[in-house]
């Protein structure tokens, strides 16, 4: 017990941050052009959910789901396991939130937005970022376009947007559990914040703060909204 | 089958040893000249300095990096290095140095030293490492980190003694479990130990270092620029004029002549991806190297700094 307090993060770190970079830089190239398609279907998201189209939710749990899903597969399953023991298990994550999101999504018929509270508009924020800024946020840390991350093929992004659409699950009906459904969908999500941001951090990445704060934020506007919440009595 | 890799391996070590006496370095010096340390289990004798690969030949599939680690290999070759370093803890390192083996057709010509990282089977392990090298046997295998290594020694043993392994040892890193270590180098007849040396990180001069000259096992020495941060740290300074006295022409040489100055160091093993600091690297295997007040001054200097 005492030897593993020895270790800290970067002695845990198995990759270079060119290797990781030049990883997103292969990526993309392997899947353009899929990040602008993706891009317009986050777009088309943002509009329903602003514009409280009734299928809106369930539309975002099925595009996050199979976004969830092929980012375990694609990225982390086949790529990032080349580099990391663990992506492995990251895979498995990825998977089960991304089965566990079109589940709900096709399960529960009535989920709509009823009302727009502290969640959905912290939700909706956090969907804008990761589907319009965070492709370009990279010119912020001066590093080349070709290594940005996109919404539904990285996983950063697509889990910040999924934080955003749980967030916005908090102000619709049809959730008979609200408090039990954060917990168990946002729990995958919020360990991402905290293992990607230590990632970042061991690179000495500028950004690394960034996941973890939006984990902080979106687990207290959740936990806190998803209690305010009334439980639907006709959902199952 | 046997046969054909036993031919194969005796012409890769014919081709490997002549290639080594013709060739010349990267720097234009003589590929024999460096400094060899002696293994006292065998009293072969190994170049002082070695390529290590954690993080730095974990690159994935990516071919350009590919390449440029094929590279590095190539050029610690030419000038004269044998020893490369590996574990299946490090992602895709192992199949990174196969593939430049293979393209340099250097696998009769490198000290190949592996590790076992495992508490389950160790034998697999070691099979699907050995095919990621593309080596025919190990010339050196270590229990990392001492993880299961009750299980896992006794198999490695029983390797050397079929001939399947030449040598055997253990691994620790950053001080971490020396009492374990000795024990175990007390009571096993280890070739090798790996443990972290630099010029700042030095307890194992106390108990470490003379147990295994008491025990005639070899040291190879990891982390001997704290993973770069000492070369970062000491960058930003000059280099004192007296490290001429000893050959050095700037800083990596100074740590790794430190290093492997000591008497009981057989190997430092620095991990690098950029061509011009395997040369930096080798350089230190050569030229004079620093005596006991020497390196006194050397540490002082560090430790100043």
């Amino acid at each position: 017990m005492g030897e593993w307090r020895s270790y800290g993060v970067s002695d845990l770190l198995m990759f270079s941050s060119r290797t990781w970079y030049r990883m997103l830089e292969l990526h993309n190239r392997a899947w353009w052009p899929l990040q602008p398609v993706a891009m317009v279907m986050g777009i088309g998201l943002l509009w329903a959910i602003n514009r409280r189209v009734r299928v809106a939710l369930r539309m975002g749990l099925w595009m996050l789901g199979l976004s969830m899903l092929f980012v375990a597969w694609e990225f982390h399953w086949k790529r990032y396991a080349s580099i990391n023991l663990a992506a492995p298990w990251f895979a498995l994550a990825f998977a089960i939130e991304g089965l566990l999101l079109t589940a709900l999504g096709a399960l529960r018929r009535d989920l709509t937005l009823s009302q727009v509270n502290a969640a959905v508009r912290t939700g909706s924020v956090l969907l804008s970022i990761a589907v319009l800024l965070y492709p370009v946020s990279l010119l912020m840390w001066f590093k080349p376009m070709q290594q940005s991350e996109w919404f539904g093929l990285a996983p950063d992004p697509t889990v910040m947007a999924t934080l955003g659409l749980l967030l916005c699950l908090c102000g619709s009906d049809g959730v008979r559990r609200p408090r039990l459904t954060w917990t168990l969908l946002s729990a995958i999500p919020l360990a991402w914040c905290l293992v990607t941001g230590a990632t970042l951090w061991a690179l000495d990445a500028s950004d690394w703060w960034l996941m973890p704060s939006v984990g902080v934020l979106a687990g207290v506007v959740g936990w806190w909204q998803s209690g305010l919440a009334k439980p639907s009595p006709s959902a199952g | 089958m046997v046969n054909n890799l036993q031919r194969r391996r005796l012409i890769g070590l014919a081709v490997g040893a002549w290639g080594a006496a013709v060739s010349r370095s990267a720097t234009g010096q003589p590929a024999q000249d460096v400094l060899r340390k002696t293994i006292p289990s065998s009293g072969e004798k190994l170049p002082a300095i070695g390529l290590g690969s954690w993080i730095t030949f974990n690159v994935g599939d990516d071919t350009m990096a590919r390449r440029g680690c094929t590279e590095v290999v190539r050029h610690f070759f030419e000038d004269g290095g044998r020893l490369i370093d590996c574990s299946p803890m490090y992602g895709s390192s192992q199949p990174v140095i196969g593939e430049a083996l293979a393209r340099l057709d250097a696998v009769g010509r490198v000290f190949s030293a592996d590790k076992v990282w495992t508490s389950g089977d160790g034998a697999a392990q070691v099979a699907a490492s050995r095919a990621h090298w593309g080596v025919p046997r190990f010339d050196l295998l270590q229990v990392h980190n001492l993880l299961a290594w009750r299980t896992q020694l006794p198999l490695l043993f029983e390797r050397k003694r079929a001939g399947q392994l030449r040598y055997v040892g253990v691994t620790t890193s950053d001080g971490r479990r020396h009492d374990e270590l000795e024990s175990i180098m007390l009571a096993h007849p280890l070739d090798f130990v790996q443990v972290t040396y630099n010029i700042l990180d030095r307890a194992v001069e106390q108990r470490i270092l003379p147990l295994a000259r008491e025990r005639g096992i070899a040291v190879i020495a990891n982390r001997p620029f704290r993973e770069g941060v000492l070369i970062r740290a000491l960058e930003r300074r000059r280099l004192p004029a007296w490290a001429a006295e000893i050959d050095c022409a700037n800083w990596a040489q100074f740590l790794l002549k430190f290093i492997v100055s000591h008497p009981q160091l057989t190997c430092a093993i620095p991990a690098t991806t950029q061509l011009a600091h395997v040369r930096e690297n080798m350089g230190a295997a050569r030229g004079r190297q620093p005596d006991a007040a020497m390196r006194v001054r050397m540490a002082a200097l560090v430790a100043d700094m």
